[in-house]
C-alpha cells in the first residue's frame, strides 16, 4: 500500500488484481452493461491511482468504492444525456461475464440464469441512489458503515435507502411469482396489495 | 408499505434482516412480530429479496483492470546498439587523445635547429605513440574500427621516413604531422557522431509514465 501511494504502478496493480473483481460486479450490477461497466472499473482505477495520496481512510475497499460509485453515477448522467447509447449497450447485456465460480457452495447457490436475468433488470429500474444501496450492502454484503463510506452518505440514508429499495424490488419480484417466502397463487392473489 | 402504526415499518423490517435493529426497538419489535402475521410475511418477503440478491452470481470481469506498467529495460533492439556506439565514440576518443599527444611531441623536439642529427631521435618517440594510437589513415577512412589495422601498419613507416622533412620544408607540415592532424579530426568527429547517434538511439525509446 505504501508502495501504491508513492506511485509505484507495479503496487497499484496489485490492489488491482485484488479489487477488479468486486469493483467489476458493484459497476456491472449498477450500470447493468457490460461494456459501460469495464469501462467504468477502468476509469475508477486510473482515478484511484491518481488520488491515491489522498488516501488516509482505514479501509481501501471503501475508498475505492467510493470512485467506483462516482464513476458509476458519471456513467449514469451521462447516459441520462444520451440514451442511444444505452440502447446499444442493451444488446451486450447479456453477456455480463461468466460466473466467476461454477460450482458454488451449498450457501451461496447460483440462481438460475433467467432469474438472475430478472433481478438485474428490477434492479435496473430502482432510482440509482436505492440500488447503489442494495447492490453494495445485499449483492456485495458490505456492512452498513462501509457503505455509507462508499456512498458518502450517514448511515441513516443507507438503512432508509436499501430499505426502499428491497421493498420495490420484493413488490416487483411478487408481481412477478418469484418471491420463495410466498407460494405462486398466494402472490397472485395479492398481488401489490400491502398487508 | 407498513403505514399502520401498529406494524413495524419498512426501516425496521429491513434492519431486522440484518440484525441492525437499535437494541433499545428491539424487545417491542421481536413482540410485535412474535404476534402479528402481516409483519411475519412481510419480514419473510424483504428476506427472501435480500437473499435472492445475495446469491446472484459474482461475475469474471472482461478483462484486467492493471494499470500499465513503465518497463525497466528497452527491449534487445536499441539498447545494445547504444551501448557499442557509446563504447565506439569512447574508443575513437582515446584515439583522438593518442593522436593528439603525438602530434605534440613531434614538433617539441622539432628538428628545426638540428635538422639530420634530430632526426633518429624523433623516430623512435613518435613510432610508439603512433603504433599505441591506431586511427591515423591516410586515406581519411572513417570507419570506425575497421580502419584503424591498415593505419596502425601505415602509420610507423609514414613516421619514420619523413621527420627530415620538416626542416626542408618550413611553411608547412610534413606528411607525418598532417596524417596525424587528419586522424585528430577524423577520430574527433567520429567520437561526436557516434555518442550523438547513441543519444539519438536513447532519448525516443524512454519508458512512457502510467497514461
Amino acid at each position: 500500500m505504501e508502495a501504491a501511494r508513492r506511485g509505484d504502478v507495479a503496487a497499484f496493480n496489485r490492489l488491482v488484481d485484488a479489487y477488479q473483481s468486486l469493483a467489476y460486479n458493484v459497476a456491472y450490477r449498477t450500470l447493468g452493461q457490460a461494456e459501460t461497466a469495464a469501462d467504468a472499473t477502468q476509469d475508477a482505477f486510473l482515478a484511484a491511482f491518481r488520488g491515491i495520496r489522498e488516501f488516509r481512510g482505514a479501509s481501501f475497499r471503501a475508498w475505492l468504492l467510493r470512485i467506483v460509485v462516482n464513476t458509476c453515477y458519471d456513467c449514469l448522467r451521462r447516459q441520462r444525456r444520451r440514451p442511444a447509447d444505452s440502447l446499444e449497450a442493451l444488446v451486450e447485456q447479456e453477456h455480463a461475464g461468466e460466473p466467476l465460480d461454477p460450482s458454488p457452495g451449498p450457501e451461496r447457490t447460483a440462481l438460475q440464469r433467467e432469474t438472475a436475468a430478472l433481478i438485474q433488470r428490477l434492479l435496473d429500474e430502482l432510482p440509482a441512489e436505492q440500488r447503489l444501496a442494495v447492490v453494495l450492502c445485499d449483492v456485495q454484503g458490505l456492512s452498513y458503515e462501509e457503505a455509507a463510506e462508499a456512498l458518502a452518505v450517514p448511515l441513516g440514508t443507507v438503512k432508509s435507502r436499501l430499505a426502499r429499495g428491497r421493498a420495490q424490488l420484493r413488490d416487483a419480484l411478487a408481481a412477478r411469482g418469484e418471491l420463495p417466502s410466498r407460494p405462486r397463487r398466494l402472490q397472485s392473489d395479492e398481488d401489490g396489495a400491502p398487508p | 408499505m407498513t403505514t399502520d402504526p401498529r406494524h413495524l415499518d419498512l426501516e425496521q423490517l429491513s434492519a431486522l434482516i440484518d440484525d441492525r435493529l437499535e437494541p433499545e426497538a428491539r424487545p417491542t419489535a421481536e413482540a410485535h412480530l412474535a404476534s402479528c402475521a402481516v409483519c411475519q410475511q412481510e419480514l419473510a418477503d424483504l428476506r427472501a429479496t435480500a437473499g435472492m440478491l445475495r446469491t446472484l452470481p459474482v461475475l469474471q470481469p472482461p478483462r484486467s483492470f492493471r494499470l500499465p506498467e513503465p518497463r525497466p529495460a528497452r527491449p534487445s533492439g536499441r539498447r545494445p546498439l547504444a551501448l557499442w556506439l557509446r563504447a565506439a565514440s569512447g574508443l575513437a576518443a582515446a584515439v583522438f587523445v593518442l593522436l593528439l599527444i603525438g602530434d605534440l611531441l613531434a614538433p617539441s623536439t622539432g628538428p628545426r635547429s638540428a635538422p639530420s642529427a634530430a632526426a633518429p631521435a624523433t623516430a623512435p618517440r613518435a613510432a610508439p605513440a603512433l603504433r599505441a594510437a591506431p586511427a591515423a589513415p591516410e586515406g581519411g577512412q572513417p570507419a570506425g574500427q575497421q580502419s584503424s589495422p591498415p593505419a596502425a601498419s601505415a602509420t610507423p613507416a609514414s613516421a619514420a621516413t619523413p621527420q627530415p622533412d620538416i626542416s626542408r620544408d618550413t611553411g608547412r607540415p610534413s606528411p607525418a604531422i598532417f596524417s596525424l592532424r587528419v586522424g585528430q579530426v577524423l577520430a574527433a568527429a567520429l567520437a561526436i557522431g557516434l555518442f550523438v547517434a547513441s543519444l539519438l538511439l536513447t532519448r525516443p525509446g524512454r519508458p512512457a509514465g502510467p497514461a
